[in-house]
């Protein structure tokens, strides 16, 4: 009996100290349960990473495994999440590669086309926005627009994405804002380790 | 424990499909009651009748079912006549199955990392037979303002954002097969029966703050095996609590067969004569409280750190260890980005995801569908994100902030390190 005893108070008396040992990576909840089991998913995550980091044609390739990998005749709710995902990937890795991928890829206007319908479908999602306006950007009728939308998801600090900087600077340059253009960039480095991704070509004159 | 008459089951189950069928979880509000349509009486009619109070208890009760499933409470706990919510909403039974190696995904050497990881919302009580333990009036009181009920669990309710209406019909329908009252014993010896929660090791699991318990040097017996007595000591109610809580003519039957009124219940059988065990109700319910609870004090943020704090260490040390749960991707997870991403537990989806750096940016959804950024400061100029984590610290010291609800919702705060390194990401212009 004293050892039943003895042994109920040594767990009791470990209890604290479970709960209050420092608190590991969530890894087995939700999207840590997914990005660890489940393939596709970690073929997405590796391709945002890309896309973040500027390895524009690593992303596309690993979001095109994604798309082809699905069976689009029978799409359950988790492909069609995917599917979105891996869809937005590619598109926003040839904008920003303003086409010029190594690998063939879906087409310029295509993926404008895709980023401006998920912007009309979205009420005010900063990223949807950002992507959209640096399709706009690409070309020379779109820039106003362009311009208006960044700087609107600036005043309101929602701006994100390092290419999303650069483009907000690129515009600023071109319309003569150099002190905004000049800000646009130092937040551009700040939010990438990848410096190069944050030089200022302005866009074409045509 | 008496059923309802068939009359008030049929119109109760009626209520119920009704309800079921016509509201969809989260995104209606809760029904009201429906207006009669306006009848002109005619000379042969006999008077309206007015609406019965069993009728107006069904609507609560029925009220209170479509709270609860809105409010998702069977993501966490049991015992709902719903049933648990599916394994991959459930964050107990998924916690528990990665503990007890029956749950199905990722390999053994994941899982067992998994298991290692896995601290909090493992044990959480049930919510089966709560009419015949526990008062409606302080169930809804405590769905307003949570109080530490269980000192040693370390998750506790979350405040949700009820309204006293809301609560009453939750609390209706949790108690709603509640036998009717009897009347609650009046003798018994509280000085005794303190003797006894000492002497029968009752204090083992159950504290009992601001009572004076004797000063007795107890070896008796423990009286539960230690996995029992491991998982009763983590849910086991400050017994402060139980004059309020506990329903007062049932206490003496509950202590002398916890299982026959609420199966698989932890709390074991004693053996106790019948005036041992009236000294116990007399020591639950009225032996003086002489101290109020402590209140703890509200931590002193730290100054920011002068080193540099990136993302990668921020989204480590703090984003990817609880925030994630509740904030995660919807495309990666079936649409459902969690209750503070797409919406859940009763709460709209507010958009904000810590899935990435990006994501993270992109702020949160206010009411009006405008995003807002977590970085926004708050009138005393703190950045929104460190205050809703201090504000976490505040509720748990019995102090909540109006207009902020504190994160993470319902579990131990951030420690003043991690919130310490988000404050410094902030100030030092949120680098990647």
């Amino acid at each position: 009996m004293r050892r039943t005893t003895l042994a109920v108070l040594l767990a009791l008396a470990l209890v604290p100290f479970a709960s209050t040992a420092a608190a590991p990576t969530a890894e087995a909840c939700m999207n840590g349960v997914r990005v660890q089991t489940d393939n596709p998913t970690q073929l997405l995550v590796k391709a945002e990473k890309n896309l973040q980091s500027g390895h524009l044609d690593a992303a596309y390739k690993g979001a095109t495994r994604v798309v082809d990998s699905l069976n689009h005749q029978k799409l359950s709710a988790k492909d069609r999440g995917a599917l979105d995902k891996a869809r937005r990937l590619q598109a926003v890795a040839v904008i920003r590669a303003e086409g010029k991928l190594k690998t063939r890829n879906i087409g310029v206007d295509a993926a404008a086309a895709l980023l401006r319908s998920r912007y009309d479908h979205a009420s005010d999602e900063a990223t949807t926005i950002a992507e959209h306006a640096e399709a706009l950007a690409l070309t020379p009728s779109g820039r106003n627009d362009a311009l208006a939308l960044l700087a609107d998801l600036e005043a309101r600090d929602l701006l994100a994405s390092p290419y999303a900087w650069r483009t907000l600077a690129r515009l600023r340059a071109a319309s003569g804002d150099t002190d905004g253009a000049t800000r646009a960039l130092e937040r551009c480095r700040k939010s990438t380790r990848t410096a190069s991704l944050c030089a200022v070509d302005p866009p074409d004159a045509t | 424990m008496p059923s309802p008459s068939p009359t008030r089951r049929v119109t109760l189950l009626a209520l119920l499909t009704a309800l079921s069928v016509a509201c969809a979880p989260r995104a209606e509000p809760p029904p009201t009651p429906p207006s009669r349509p306006a009848v002109q009486p005619r000379a042969t009619d006999t008077p309206p009748t007015a609406p019965t109070p069993e009728a107006d208890r069904d609507l609560l009760v029925a009220r209170g079912a479509h709270l609860v499933e809105a409010a998702q409470c069977n993501r966490c706990h049991d015992g709902l006549p719903s049933g648990p919510a599916p394994r991959d909403k459930h964050c107990v039974h998924c916690h528990q199955q990665i503990h007890d190696r029956t749950f199905e995904q990722g390999d053994v050497a994941t899982q067992d990392r998994w298991r290692a990881h896995i601290i909090h919302l493992r044990a959480v009580p049930s919510l089966a037979d709560l009419g015949e333990r526990l008062r409606p009036d302080w169930i809804a009181g405590y769905l307003r303002a949570p109080v530490d009920l269980r000192p040693r669990l370390d998750a506790t309710m979350p405040r949700f954002a009820f309204t006293d209406a809301d609560t009453d019909a939750i609390a209706a329908f949790l108690t709603r097969d509640a036998s009717p009252t009897g009347p609650a014993p009046t003798d018994g010896d509280p000085a005794n029966g303190l003797r006894l929660l000492l002497l029968r090791r009752c204090t083992i699991c159950h504290a009992y703050s601001g009572a004076d318990l004797p000063p007795i040097n107890t070896t008796g017996p423990v009286p539960c095996r230690p996995d029992q007595c491991a998982a009763a000591f983590k849910l086991a109610p400050d017994l402060r609590h139980t004059r309020d809580r506990f329903r007062r003519d049932r206490l003496d039957a509950w202590l002398r067969d916890p299982a026959a009124m609420h199966p698989g219940t932890l709390m074991p059988r004693l053996t106790l004569t019948d005036a041992e065990r009236h000294d116990l109700v007399a020591a639950l319910l009225r032996s003086p409280l002489t101290r109020e609870p402590e209140a703890a004090p509200i931590p002193t943020r730290l100054p920011v750190l002068t080193r540099a704090v990136g993302w990668d260490e921020v989204e480590r040390r703090v984003f990817k260890t609880v925030c994630w749960h509740c904030h995660a991707d919807p495309e990666l997870a079936d649409g459902d980005g969690g209750p503070g991403n797409t919406g859940g537990l009763g709460f709209p989806g507010r958009g904000v995801s810590f899935a990435t750096y990006d994501a993270t940016l992109a702020g949160r959804r206010n009411d009006d569908g405008r995003r807002q950024s977590l970085f926004d400061p708050t009138p005393d100029g703190t950045p929104r994100l460190v205050a809703v984590l201090m504000a976490r610290h505040a509720e748990v010291a019995g102090q909540p902030v109006d207009g902020l609800r504190g994160m993470p919702l319902g579990l131990p705060p951030m420690s003043l390190e991690q919130i310490q390194l988000v404050e410094t990401w902030i100030a030092q212009g949120r680098p990647r």
